[in-house]
């Protein structure tokens, strides 16, 4: 199939937009322009027009999504826009067709609501001139399946979604399509139904009083499996969207990996100098209590010396009080007699001596009381002082040590939160729980469907039983003979075919597997890097490095480029039909050599190919891409080349040739 | 020694705000308020230090139970009593001891809140001065 001309209508910023391939130049159409003008949209359209649907990346739409902003702007209240694309097609030499899909919206309120979807397909035939098919959508899948579409029209800066493990299946659908095993799968599939309807009828034909539920068990078993099977395919469709959204929030969350951790870092700086300010508000506090407390004493310390001095000269004094109590000494006196039998009587010298005693120590007592009572305290004061200052440099230490822990911190948080400053938190963390939930999606779903698979097992095991008892219970009626033989050539049949099936798709896989080998060898650069590319029995295209390790991931962007490339022509190879290739931006992700190689690459696919042949490529570029050296290459194969513009005034692109 | 009447080392009524901005300037990041006690001998040992001491105070009622007076620091206001009036005999008077304390509390607050009206820098201040006079008192003793 190639496309010869293509009209969009009103279809997102393609408001208006006619592209005639002229004859000869129709093999290589080169469409470039800048970013937003409308580039990715186009194949958008162009896809939409051929299946219905605007390819994986956006896997959901509704119709009004669809509508240009001009064209809902001058649309009138209760008046209908219509979003089409029609698509002149050449099928090999002689045989034409014009594709035509639109959808009408109805403006209400300043809403659209969809009305009808049309999908027309005319033909042209030498006799019959055009003629409209009559299921366009059966016509459609004949010559561009749906499950192809994603290998021919495709974003070039999502290759590496080209072979993620979740593509397995359509690969396997692509590939047995191509080799028309599918027929020969669905042909075994109904040997089984009528395997299953003539067991049925044998339960039912043999009922007597122990066979009475063996037929409603059979026809139970029947609907469990099937309701089995037919969640398990819904499971696994589930599985390929939720792991496409677990791929794409991958790719969000690779980018938000690094600020997350730094997020996790700075939350620790947080709480560090949290701590760090709270033990450095402890050594202060410890340090005004320690100041609080010697002040005093400090300030006072020359006072307090004083009187100290002023204890000590009285001790040499001996104005400290004597060791005797004046009241002993009064008490001496009234008895008139000393201690030591001297007479203290009146008028007697000893009497005069300790009166004089008496006095002059009461005086001194007083004041040498006083001083002795303040004695012991000054002592504590002064050893409390002397403690005090001892303790200065270990205080005023741990508060320097605290107040540097703190500045530092602060200091290196400071520094992060400048680095974080255009971070958006809430939108990292919305993006890490998106991640985090399409992951519990995917492995929630992986785990349904191996419970299910289990089940169904265990379902099928049965049914298996339930057969043989099935089959014991007829052999005991002769006249179930002729329905048991078919019942058991019936299982026959089926497990031959279900053998020759098996052995089809292995041939097909094998076959594919080589093709597409061939493919990439012929367009890399470095052959002796690579063991051959295959297709796994689990329909997973692997690439092998000399060494025997898996090593798809690390091909750079251009081998990557040329694998899915090969991929697409070897599908067309093997189908033995052609189909347009459009890709968005194929050398969006190279650079310098690699872009020439690969742009090499994709001209030499094109070796032989002219109007009559069906191989045709278009390339959506940016003016990046579609450089001097980009230009000389392609030239070799006088592609027609247009340019895409955008209006900001009227929200239109437009395509001009060049 | 005569015992003493008297009840409270008073504040001054127009100084209690500031002896109890004192109190919070002091206390720390992460305590509470420093005691009436606490600030009194503060500002007392400031004033003597400084040799500023008010004429008179106009009492307030409020300020340090001499009930709460422990024998050291009676022993420093005895200590500041002798420094100021130098006769042995004076300190008899305990009464005049404590008066000589209201007046230099007086007197110390007054010259304090000249430097609280800084009060972030204050603590820290205090504090450093302090520390300069301790290790002076810690080379004089060596």
């Amino acid at each position: 199939m190639k496309i010869d001309e293509i009209t969009i209508s009103n279809f997102r910023q393609h408001r208006n937009v006619t592209a005639k391939f002229p004859d000869g130049q129709k093999s290589l159409v080169l469409i470039r322009g800048l970013n937003g003008t409308g580039k990715t949209n186009f194949l958008k359209a162009l896809t939409w027009g051929l299946t219905g649907t605007l390819g994986p990346r956006e896997p959901k739409f509704t119709p009004s999504s669809l509508v240009s902003f001009s064209a809902i702007s001058s649309a009138k209240e209760s008046g209908e826009v219509e979003v089409s694309v029609e698509m002149a097609v050449s099928l090999g030499l002689a045989e034409k067709a014009r594709i035509k899909r639109s959808v009408s919206l109805s403006k209400k309120g300043g809403d659209l609501f969809p009305n009808a979807q049309r999908l027309s397909v005319l033909t042209e035939s030498k006799s019959k001139g055009w003629d409209s098919v009559g299921d366009p959508d059966l016509w459609l899948e004949a010559n561009l399946p749906e499950r192809f579409s994603h290998y021919f029209l495709f974003d070039g800066e999502q290759l590496e979604n080209f072979f993620r493990a979740s593509e397995s299946k359509f690969v396997q659908d692509a590939v047995l399509q191509i080799a028309q095993i599918d027929h020969l799968d669905r042909m075994v599939g109904r040997l089984g139904n009528v395997e299953s309807d003539l067991t049925s009828a044998v339960a039912r034909s043999s009922r007597g009083d122990s066979n009475d539920d063996l037929e409603s068990k059979f026809q139970n078993l029947e609907v469990k499996i099937a309701e089995l099977k037919s969640s398990i395919t819904e499971l696994e469709e589930n599985l390929v969207l939720a792991e496409a959204a677990q791929i794409e929030s991958r790719a969000q969350f690779g980018e938000i990996r690094e600020a997350q951790g730094e997020i996790r870092r700075r939350e620790q700086l947080e709480t560090d100098v949290d701590k760090a300010e709270a033990r450095m508000e402890t050594a202060q506090t410890q340090y005004f209590t320690w100041a609080a407390r010697l002040a005093p004493m400090v300030l006072a310390s020359k006072a307090i010396d004083s009187l100290s001095m002023k204890i000590e000269e009285a001790r040499q004094n001996r104005e400290l009080p004597p060791p005797y109590d004046p009241n002993a000494l009064r008490e001496l006196i009234a008895e008139s007699k000393c201690v030591c039998g001297s007479d203290l009587s009146k008028g007697s010298e000893g009497r005069k001596h300790i009166e004089h005693l008496i006095e002059d120590f009461s005086a001194l007592s007083e004041r040498g009381a006083l001083l002795q009572q303040s004695e012991r305290p000054l002592a504590v004061l002064k050893t409390r002082t002397a403690e005090l200052v001892e303790s200065a440099e270990r205080i005023i230490g741990a508060l320097a040590d605290a107040q540097t822990e703190f500045s530092t911190k602060s200091k290196t948080l400071e520094i992060l939160r400048q680095k974080m400053a255009n971070h958006d938190d809430q939108q990292i963390a919305v993006i890490s729980q998106a991640f985090d939930l399409a992951t519990e999606a995917v492995a929630g779903t992986r785990a349904r469907i191996a419970v299910q698979r289990n089940q169904l097992k265990t379902e099928e095991k049965e049914k298996a039983d339930l057969e043989k008892l099935i089959d014991a219970a007829a052999k005991k009626d002769s006249k179930l003979g002729d329905l048991r033989t078919q019942v058991r050539f019936t299982r026959e049949i089926q497990q031959a075919a279900t053998g020759m099936l098996a052995r089809l798709k292995d041939e097909v896989r094998e076959t594919v597997s080589t093709k597409l080998n061939d493919q990439f060898q012929s367009m890399i650069w470095k052959k002796e890097a690579f063991r051959p590319v295959e297709i796994d029995e689990d329909y997973r295209v692997r690439v092998t490095n000399m060494q025997g390790f898996e090593n798809r991931s690390g091909l750079s962007a251009g081998e990557t480029a040329c694998l899915a490339f090969a991929f697409s022509l070897t599908l067309s190879e093997v189908a033995g039909a052609s189909y347009p290739m459009v890709v968005d931006s194929p050398l969006g992700r190279l650079s310098g050599d690699v872009k020439e190689s690969v742009s090499e690459v994709l001209l030499k696919s094109l070796e032989g190919a002219d109007d009559l042949n069906s191989r045709q490529l278009i390339m959506l570029m940016t003016d990046e891409e579609f450089d001097d050296q980009v230009e000389t290459i392609f030239a070799r194969q006088s592609p027609a080349i247009f340019e895409i513009q955008f209006d900001q005034s009227s929200s239109e692109a437009t395509l001009k040739k060049v | 020694m005569a015992k003493t009447s008297r009840t409270f080392l008073e504040f001054d009524t127009s100084s209690r705000e500031l002896f109890a901005q004192l109190a919070k300037s002091l206390a720390g990041p992460s305590a509470e308020t420093l005691k009436n006690k606490d600030v009194f001998f503060i500002a007392m040992a400031w004033g003597h230090q400084h040799g500023v001491k008010a004429k008179s105070i106009k009492k307030s009622g409020t300020g340090v139970r001499i009930e709460y007076l422990k024998d050291e620091d009676r022993a420093l206001i005895a200590a500041i009593h002798l420094a100021e009036c130098g006769n042995l005999d004076e300190l008899l008077e305990e009464d005049k001891g404590f008066e000589l304390a209201e007046l230099f509390a007086e007197g110390g607050i007054r010259l304090l809140a000249e430097e609280m009206k800084n009060p972030g820098q204050f603590g820290e201040a205090f504090a450093a001065e302090i520390a300069t006079q301790a290790r002076e008192v810690a080379v004089e003793e060596d």
